[in-house]
């Protein structure tokens, strides 16, 4: 088209894309850390930080969901908690031990090997928990009109009381897993975390369906206006259970992952990780007021949090003390928050400026 | 009258008789009969208020109708939801509420409709390329990849008439349309609707605007309360007697008698502006005045208003109150000194629904209910009753709450909260929006009671025949600025409405 199509301010049209400019941020973080400590900006490292924040990335894709419909979860770390620790208990009945010899530097050692329930049966019934608990706040939340935070709130309660319940207040620790779940997080698979991997799988399928089907589209649709969808013959209750599903099931399989990295499983599990969840997904550029986020933003705010939690510990700026460490997380995130909010302003006040009277 | 002339059963695409639609307390449609010939325009009128929106929400599954019958193509239909409704080939422009801003052009036409490959994946290629075609055949050059809430509002209504192209409408049903258009954007328009005509389209058009009408429609029916009452050849009909039709009574006994003198001046404005919504708007208002300030919906009237009372600010200009420049921060520093804001939307803005009728009328005033620094319960419920009686609010008393009253009488209630205070200058933003017809005159009254006890009155209004019946002066802005301001013996509807017309957007040339 003619020369008009072109706007004057490039840079600002640049800034709108968040992806790129997440991006560099990131960039920006790695070189900055890895200036004052070398040890930082390393291929084992880096490798080290994805795998540690895969956790974080699989349940920000879930949380998406939920945001990108209007709604909120913060009742995350509960769901994980029940998920595991019904699967953990599960795991623990059925612990098979057995003394044998295996071969280690070329001699026979006496070794024990712990079997239990096939790891995909428990994966697949943590998950089924997980949805399971999502299905229960999106009734709540679609169908019994409560506030999402309100709901959450309640349920958060409801499944942490549920996982002291069935555990009669008892952890799950080490001794009561199965090798192949103590494994699972640590094994490698073509040179990556099986967390990694579990985590790109995730990734992909969530893909696919946001962005190349139908119902995907639907989440933006009922977040975007509402009113609109139902006109349009879209049933948005269906639509909002659904996104709460989603991010129980992911919930559920997170936590199968939180225990299998921390070898441990205990009722108040994750307490308090849906914040970094919820951040994860607005410096992601997800709009907490629904219809606006994409899917690879979501994965680069998660990378974001996992970069500075981990170069806080590398540069060791705050000592041991953990009350410095994470007052200077949220000043973090609240920095980066304020930039986009920021961003965004001045987006809409050059809009206005332009608009013609 | 009823049917200009008798129409053959299969001329009729569309043919509803006695829909009746009752929501709690209210009858949305009474016994409402229309027909609509294929590859016809056909107006529907009456003011706010009197069914239209409903009417179209039967129509397009949104609503059930509780009672009637709807035929299409002679076959009874029942549209449970919106998806047999858009199944059946009728499709709605609705005037706000269609769009999603956060997503692109294409993704809008094609949400719910999205262009699948196998196995079931959508195809962007597909939906960027069949969205450009569609826009192309409309003879639109709108991006199919820019995002919706960037456009302009006509570039929106073509979007929306693209999207209902997609979906193969015989029924078309606009809200409308014209609203917010510029002479020539709506005359863009109504050649696109004309050629959706030829090719068969049948076409229900809403409208305030009687250019609208009687430039493109070949029938028009009229609605008033919730009931037919009428369907005219266009060229039997002419704006007095749809204006009589909608009103229901003849304009002159339906407008009461102003009486008040003009008196010192109150209000004056110069200079005013804020970034990106409205600039140099200069006018006064003095006691025993109404003072009208109308123009299109988003010329910037709504935006004058709240920035001078202190709800927005302004970033230019002054604002000088009984002689002493103000500027507010909020609205009740200027409610404090004597000038009051009776916002757009009551029900948000005006009134704690859930609240009583005294509560809500004593809020600003709480102050003054104070005895011994508590509040005087008994002060409050004379507040309460006083109100019920200056203004004739229907209720059995000062306890009923806010949301139990109908429209009218929830706009009495706020106006007796802001005259429970002292002001002096009344700022009323559409008084009438949504209110039956009996209480629309008893608030005209009030009005004019009001500015012969020496208040100065600035009503923004959309309503032509309300502007021109009560306003001594009007204030008519366009786009942002004040275009004229217009004495009454100089109203004529012509005149009022070239003066809100946006004008052409100049082209920039390319450097």
């Amino acid at each position: 088209m003619s020369t008009r199509q072109f706007k004057p301010l490039r840079l600002g049209r640049l800034l709108r894309n968040r992806e790129l400019g997440l991006t560099l941020v990131l960039l920006a973080l790695i070189g900055l850390i890895g200036l004052r400590n070398p040890a930082f900006a390393t291929p084992g490292n880096l490798q080290f930080i994805l795998g540690d924040t895969s956790i974080l990335i699989v349940l920000a894709l879930g949380m998406m969901c939920v945001l990108l419909v209007g709604s909120i979860d913060i009742s995350v770390p509960a769901v994980m908690a029940l998920s595991a620790m019904t699967a953990g208990i599960v795991m623990k009945n059925n612990l098979v031990q057995a003394d044998t010899q295996v071969l280690v530097d070329g001699a026979l050692t006496a070794a024990t090997v712990k079997t239990s329930t096939p790891l995909p049966l428990l994966l697949l019934l943590a998950a089924g928990v997980g949805a399971a608990c999502g299905l229960l706040n999106g009734l709540l939340i679609a169908y019994g009109r409560v506030l999402p935070i309100v709901a959450t709130l309640g349920s958060q309660y409801i499944l942490y009381g549920l996982s002291h319940l069935i555990s009669g207040g008892q952890a799950i620790y080490r001794k009561d897993m199965s090798d192949a779940f103590i494994q699972f997080t640590r094994g490698n698979v073509l040179g990556f975390n099986s967390k990694v991997l579990i985590m790109l799988a995730a990734f992909l399928v969530l893909m696919a369906f946001i962005n190349y089907t139908r119902y995907g589209r639907r989440l933006y649709a009922v977040g975007s206006n509402a009113e609109a969808a139902r006109m349009s013959g879209i049933n948005t209750r269906a639509v909002t259970l659904s996104a709460h599903t989603i991010m129980g099931l992911l919930a559920g399989l997170a936590g199968m992952l939180y225990a299998s990295h921390d070898n441990k499983v205990t009722q108040d599990m994750a307490m308090g990780y849906e914040m970094y969840v919820i951040a994860a997904c607005v410096i992601g550029g997800v709009s907490v007021t629904g219809g606006v986020g994409k899917i690879t933003g979501v994965a680069l705010g998660a990378l974001t949090i996992g970069v500075i939690n981990n170069g806080l510990t590398m540069l060791r700026l705050t000592g041991n003390s953990e009350f410095w460490k994470k007052a200077i997380q949220g000043a973090v995130i609240l920095i980066a928050i304020i930039t986009n909010v920021y961003i965004k302003r001045a987006h809409e006040r050059r809009v206005l400026r332009e608009r013609r009277l | 009258m009823q049917e200009g002339h008798q129409t053959a059963r299969e001329d009729l695409i569309l043919e509803i008789s006695h829909v009746t639609k009752i929501f709690p307390g209210v009858r949305a449609l009474d016994d409402v009969g229309f027909t609509l010939r294929r590859g016809e325009i056909h107006a529907l009128i009456g003011e706010n208020g009197a069914g239209k929106s409903t009417f179209i929400k039967v129509l397009t599954g949104v609503h059930q109708p509780d009672s009637g019958t709807i035929l299409l193509n002679g076959q009874q239909v029942r549209m449970t939801d919106p998806l047999v409704a858009r199944r059946l080939g009728i499709a709605a422009i609705y005037q706000h509420l269609a769009a999603y801003p956060h997503l692109s052009v294409a993704e809008n036409i094609f949400m719910g409709n999205e262009q699948l490959r196998p196995p079931g994946f959508i195809s962007w290629r597909n939906t960027r390329r069949r969205a450009a075609r569609l826009l192309q055949s409309l003879g639109s050059s709108i991006d199919p990849a820019a995002q919706m809430g960037e456009l302009s509002v006509a570039q929106q209504q073509i979007v929306e008439i693209a999207k209902a192209l997609s979906q193969d409408a015989s029924v078309l049903i606009m809200d409308e349309p014209t609203a917010a258009l510029s002479l020539t954007e709506s005359e863009e328009l109504y050649s696109i609707v004309r050629g959706l005509k030829a090719k068969g389209t049948s076409v229900i058009l809403i409208s305030h605007r009687f250019e609208d009408i009687f430039s493109l429609a070949d029938r028009v029916t009229v609605l008033r309360d919730a009931r037919y009452i009428g369907t005219w050849d266009i060229d039997e009909a002419d704006s007095a007697l749809l204006v009589n039709h909608m009103v229901g009574r003849s304009i002159d006994r339906f407008f009461p008698q102003k009486t008040a003198d003009i008196g010192e001046e109150l209000l004056k404005v110069s200079g005013l502006g804020r970034t990106g919504f409205f600039q140099d708007v200069s006018f006064s208002l003095h006691a025993g005045e109404i003072l009208g300030l109308t123009g299109l919906v988003g010329a910037g009237r709504t935006e004058v208003v709240e920035a001078i009372t202190g709800v927005t600010r302004p970033d230019y200009g002054t604002i000088t109150l009984m002689g002493q420049q103000v500027r507010f921060t909020r609205p009740g520093e200027a409610l404090g000194r004597g000038l009051a804001l009776m916002p757009e939307d009551r029900q948000k803005q005006g009134l704690l629904l859930p609240w009583s009728i005294r509560d809500n009328v004593s809020l600003p005033m709480l102050d003054s209910c104070r005895k011994h620094r508590l509040l005087s319960q008994a002060h409050i419920n004379r507040m309460g009753s006083h109100a019920i009686e200056q203004l004739a609010i229907k209720a059995r008393s000062g306890l009923d709450t806010a949301d139990s009253l109908s429209g009218g009488n929830q706009q009495k209630v706020v106006l007796g909260k802001l005259l429970s205070s002292s002001a002096r200058v009344m700022v009323m933003d559409e008084p009438t929006k949504g209110v039956d017809v009996g209480s629309k005159a008893a608030i005209y009254q009030i009005m004019c009671d009001l500015a012969a006890q020496g208040f100065g009155i600035l009503m923004v209004s959309s309503e032509m025949p309300e502007v021109m019946a009560m306003c001594d002066r009007a204030v008519i802005m366009r786009q942002g600025r004040v275009s004229t301001i217009l004495d009454r013996a100089d109203f004529t509807p012509e005149g009022i409405l070239r003066a809100s017309m946006p004008l052409e957007r100049k082209e920039e040339t390319p450097a």
